[in-house]
């Protein structure tokens, strides 16, 4: 059982065992399922769309164009169907909306069922900010991350980073991926859906 | 080459606007609204320069008529792309390598869409020599100046700021008819300084922070604005090709 002291990290074998379990047990139930669904997809139109908001304004909600090159618009900003992203930040910015996806649904379970600490939390807040700053990658000088580095006077850091930004993706991935634990660990002792989260 | 336009105005605008005592002149047109490439205080994005040269109606579009332009003159076609690009810029190059061939022999040569480079060099510090390089070749040789771009995006990897002159000078030589060795003799001068202060001023105006940006205007009327290496379908489909 884990403790409360300090920032606890998924250090062994039965700990990745259990986030795996909890997440699995968690989406098993249709409902979750649906709502992890929803916020990958939620989450992922945070990172992509926050990048051309104005465009989406201009072209997708508003303007003249017909409904199928809205639409035909509107996909192609989104990796894998566009060009904006490289197959490895697309993969990075598909596992971190699927894993904000999971992290959503298992803290709505969390809400619902048990007691909510802040800290478990606050891992999903860190993951979608960090993904976005990720997802403005796929510009050089992209306007958000630049203003972000600028509150900490550290522009010219965008010219340095040797992943050309992909480190935030990478970050925003582990942050969810704490997050999860820190629920699953919250969950500790207790069953979803009639099955026990911890087993042995 | 279809749609490219020589550099002759240009090379005229640009000796006019270092000559400090007739660079005053510059200040307005027949119309009365300013020219002055060096210039701009509006910061108001839904007005700009109406002179005959620039019928888009749009701060991004200030002096446009001096920009490297491909296709048809700008207005004339059914579309307008106004790029802000940084030769250095990944996505740039993505852009460049990926989407740009095709919207160059599907829409651009075709004479549908006129396409604009305007210069933004911010990521890596062999951009600036490599945009005084452009711009100089541009002035020399319209032709020139889009087959160097493409060189500088498709082995960006190999430039430095220490062999950004050197390389281009061989380029030129070998690939194009430009006089290479002035070219970069002007551009080691900063002679077209004020052409890239210029597209700076315009992108501080139009609030450019990222590259490539994009300008999008249909029927000679501002649309929209977009970032990132976008691909064919969304310029097509946006600009309602």
């Amino acid at each position: 059982m884990s403790s409360r002291r300090g920032v606890q990290l998924p250090t062994d074998t039965s700990d990745w065992q259990l986030i795996f379990r909890t997440a699995r047990l968690v989406v098993s139930l249709p409902v979750y399922a649906a709502l992890a669904f929803v916020g990958s997809l939620l989450g992922l139109s945070v990172f992509v769309l926050s990048q051309n908001i104005q465009f989406v304004q201009d072209v997708v909600v508003g303007g003249g164009l017909p409904l199928e090159a809205r639409i035909a618009v509107l996909v192609g900003l989104y990796p894998v169907v566009g060009s904006a992203f490289t197959p490895v930040t697309s993969g990075f910015l598909l596992l971190t909306a699927g894993l904000f996806g999971i992290n959503a649904a298992m803290l709505t379970y969390h809400i619902r069922e048990h007691r909510l600490g802040l800290r478990e939390g606050s891992g999903s807040i860190a993951g979608v900010f960090l993904g976005t700053l990720g997802a403005g990658c796929a510009a050089c000088g992209s306007a958000i991350l630049a203003g972000v580095l600028s509150l900490f006077g550290a522009t010219g850091l965008l010219t340095v980073l040797p992943l050309d930004g992909l480190e935030f993706s990478i970050l925003a991935f582990g942050a969810l991926l704490l997050s999860i634990y820190w629920l699953a660990d919250g969950m500790r002792g207790g069953e979803v859906a009639g099955c026990p989260v911890e087993i042995g | 080459m279809m749609g490219e336009k020589a550099g002759t105005r240009r090379r005229f605008l640009t000796a006019l606007s270092t000559t400090p005592l007739l660079a005053g002149c510059l200040g307005s047109n027949q119309n009365g609204a300013t020219n002055d490439r060096q210039s701009s205080t509006t910061k108001n994005q839904n007005t700009a320069d109406q002179s005959p040269e620039t019928p888009l109606a749009h701060i991004a579009a200030k002096g446009v008529a001096d920009e490297p332009t491909l296709g048809p003159d700008i207005g004339e076609g059914e579309a307008t792309i106004i790029a802000f690009e940084d030769p250095s810029c990944h996505a740039c190059q993505s852009f460049e390598t990926g989407t740009f061939p095709e919207l160059r022999s599907k829409l651009i040569d075709p004479g549908r869409l006129s396409f604009v480079y305007r210069t933004f060099p911010h990521v890596q510090q062999w951009a600036m020599p490599a945009t005084q390089i452009l711009e100089a070749t541009y002035a020399h040789d319209a032709t020139a100046f889009w087959s160097l771009k493409s060189h500088f995006y498709e082995n960006q990897e190999s430039f430095s700021t220490n062999n950004v002159f050197s390389k281009s000078q061989t380029y030129l030589e070998g690939e194009t008819s430009a006089d290479a060795a002035a070219v970069v003799d002007e551009a080691k001068q900063g002679k077209y300084e004020a052409a890239i202060q210029s597209d700076s001023t315009v992108r501080e105006d139009a609030d450019v922070s990222s590259t490539p940006t994009f300008f999008l205007f249909r029927d000679a009327e501002y649309r929209s604005r977009v970032s990132g290496s976008q691909s064919y379908g969304v310029f097509k489909n946006s600009l309602g090709l």
